[in-house]
């Protein structure tokens, strides 16, 4: 019997058709609407010498800026996770009043201008504001630092995470809990081994979108951070400035970096999420 | 551990799903609960297990009342009819698990829960699928996995909810001797839930019939078949034929027929007559009590059926009788049934009026 060698094919045979049709549609697609820009951009930045790249990407306020961008929008999807889940769970596991209007106001921040989104928090927050007044006595000023732009990346990512987790919460087995309990295990090894690993891809993939979105992020952040150079200015703000002082290269080139960062932490967020569904 | 079921109870909004359930489960035994679907089977195995409360009544762990005992204290294997297995754990996680999450005082050390879920897995005959997950497991093999995660807690009592309903012919016919064997070895005290009757006859020490969250009747196998305590019971066990009869004259009429009976009956009134369809044989038409023409012959295995279509007073009703291996009819012909084993039940009430053997 001649030995079944198992080649690699790009195409397995399927009883479903449309391979063909499809494949060609999203590699077309694909290519016009995200790979043809961000390429035309690394080419652009490709004329910059390597020297140059390097000092456009050292300066301080370049670096202060790729700093804060990435490590708020971290925190701000670090918190999205955990409380989007508190939301989530809340949502799918009791029956309460206005469950079917807090389910609705979830999207929101998906619907609303982001500018809208930024005036009204920036409103809220300021030291006059209705919460911003019981947070200045305290010493807390949120308007204009940091903390501004975590509120605003807060808000903007919340929905990623509640609507990705919601839908496997729903289909978890209410009898996985049951059969777990009857042998002995208390609630909280319940939620710890039981719900928590089958949600896990869920919540990474809530967390990735959520970060992704935030990294992105520009118009409700820009009313509420004040945009102090090194103190509370994003990175993306600072490409806009660089556009308007038409300095196209220094844009290019911060663009290209937040590209090439992102696009490292998604595919570690990707790997993350391969390996916890491979195991269940 | 014996369990004792004392007036329980439950009701979902206005729907009474169980209504006063009196049952006493023996130290040791394997009972079944056996009804048809929405009986209320799974709602009391859920209560006895404590994953569900009642609304009445008591349930009693070896004479202690269970009441204040939650599902992790009351140490029930409980096997749940689509298997509920942890799909991110491995086999050996799995069963490893009730092991695990006991309290850091009473949780064995890792070499001693490695040895037994090792030996778990060697006595449900899967230890070659410990690095498996469920998902890549068959059914079968999944139910193993379900019941030797049960069986890793030291069960006091071992529930399962329609274990093999799941699973194909065969292997049902299979798991089923084996969990007979399984039993007799462990002498586990235990509930299995089914609506297969044949499950419950060939497995059970005894029989609860469940009939709209009531107990029906409660007994072993052999009772229950030969001495269905109501109609429900005997309707739902077995095969059988319903026949319209009228007690009169202190006898039995069907039609312009009396059958001939032993006693004389008081009353006077419709009722009905249920008789198992081996237990009709076939006579002489011009004697027999049931006339009727052969419609169809029919071999099931070994056994050959013939369904009569009986002339019953304008009504045509149309009977499976079972056909002695020598008697030889043909489609067209006419014959003469009589009903050898039966018993009489008054329209309306549920209790037997008479039972004859002839
Ligand atoms: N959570 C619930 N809410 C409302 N009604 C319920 C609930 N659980 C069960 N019931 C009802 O109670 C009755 C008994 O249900 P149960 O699950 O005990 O039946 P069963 O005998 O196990 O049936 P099956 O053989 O189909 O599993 C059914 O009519 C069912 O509709
Ligand atoms: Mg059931």
């Amino acid at each position: 019997m001649p030995p079944l060698s198992k080649t690699l094919r790009f195409r397995e045979p399927s009883v479903i058709p449309g391979f063909g049709l499809t494949f060609g549609l999203t590699v077309t697609w694909l290519s016009v609407i995200v790979l043809i820009p961000l390429a035309a951009m690394i080419l652009y930045a490709s004329r910059l010498g390597f020297d140059q790249f390097i000092a456009i990407l050292t300066a301080q306020r370049t670096l202060n800026a790729l700093k804060l961008s990435f490590g708020i929008a971290f925190a701000a999807a670090i918190f999205n996770v955990i409380f989007g889940l508190i939301v989530a769970w809340a949502l799918t596991r009791y029956e309460f009043p206005g469950r079917r209007i807090a389910d609705a106001i979830v999207d929101i921040p998906f619907a609303l201008p982001t500018a809208v989104a930024g005036i009204a928090l920036a409103t809220l927050y300021s030291p006059q504001g209705w919460i911003g007044q019981f947070l200045a006595p305290l010493g807390i000023q949120v308007t204009f630092t940091p903390l501004g732009i975590l509120v605003a990346l807060i808000f903007v990512g919340i929905p990623f995470v509640v609507r990705t987790v919601q839908p496997v919460l729903k289909d978890l087995d209410p009898e996985l809990e049951l059969a777990a309990a009857s042998l002995g295990a208390s609630r909280w090894q319940v939620i710890r081994k039981v719900i928590a690993p089958t949600l896990l891809p869920a919540i990474l993939t809530g967390f990735a979108l959520a970060f992704a979105r935030a990294v992105g992020e520009y118009g409700s952040v820009i009313f509420i951070a004040g945009n102090l150079p090194n103190i509370s200015e994003i990175a993306p703000l600072l490409i806009v400035i660089r556009l308007e002082e038409f300095r196209y290269a220094d844009a290019t080139a911060i663009a290209v970096i937040m590209l090439f960062v992102a696009f490292i932490m998604l595919l570690i967020i990707n790997r993350l999420q391969r390996w916890t569904e491979a195991r269940s | 551990m014996k369990i004792d079921v004392r007036n329980l109870s439950k009701r979902f909004g206005n729907f009474v799903a169980l209504k006063n359930v009196d049952l006493d489960i023996a130290s040791g035994e394997l009972l079944a609960l056996l009804g048809p679907s929405g009986s209320g089977k799974t709602t009391l195995l859920r209560i006895i297990a404590g994953l569900d409360f009642a609304d009445g009544g008591e349930v009693y762990f070896a004479g202690e009342n269970a009441a204040n005992l939650n599902v992790r204290k009351r140490h029930v294997g409980f096997v749940f009819q689509h298997y509920a297995l942890f799909r991110h754990m491995t086999v050996f996680e799995n069963v490893a698990f009730g092991l695990r999450v006991r309290p850091r005082r009473e949780r064995k050390p890792e070499h001693e829960i490695v040895k037994r879920v090792k030996r778990l897995l060697e006595f449900v005959h899967i230890e070659g699928l410990a690095e498996r997950y469920p998902d890549q497991l068959s059914g079968g093999q999944r139910q193993r996995v379900a019941l030797a995660r049960a069986l890793a807690i030291e069960p006091n009592v071992l529930l399962l909810d329609e274990p093999f309903g799941a699973l194909d012919a065969k292997v049902r016919k299979s798991l089923r001797r084996w969990l007979r064997d399984l039993h007799g070895e462990l002498n586990v005290t235990s509930v299995l839930v089914t609506h297969d009757q044949e499950e419950a006859l060939e497995v059970a020490d005894r029989i609860v019939v469940m009939g709209n969250g009531k107990i029906e009747q409660v007994g072993t196998p052999e009772e229950i078949y030969n001495e269905p305590a109501n109609s429900f019971v005997f309707d739902f066990i077995g095969e059988s034929v319903k026949l319209p009869v009228r007690i009169e004259n202190g006898g039995i009429w069907i039609g312009s027929r009396r059958l001939a009976t032993n006693d004389e009956l008081p009353g006077t009134g419709p009722a009905r007559l249920f008789v198992r369809p081996h237990d009709l044989t076939f006579g002489e038409v011009s004697e027999a009590p049931l006339q009727g023409a052969v419609r169809a012959v029919r071999r099931v295995g070994a056994l050959s059926f013939a369904d009569v279509r009986l002339d019953y007073g304008g009504d045509d009703l149309l009977v499976e009788a079972s056909l002695p291996p020598e008697t030889l009819v043909r489609p067209g012909d006419l014959v003469g049934l009589t009903p050898r084993r039966y018993r009489i039940y008054e329209d309306g009430a549920a209790e037997s009026l008479t039972s004859a053997a002839l």
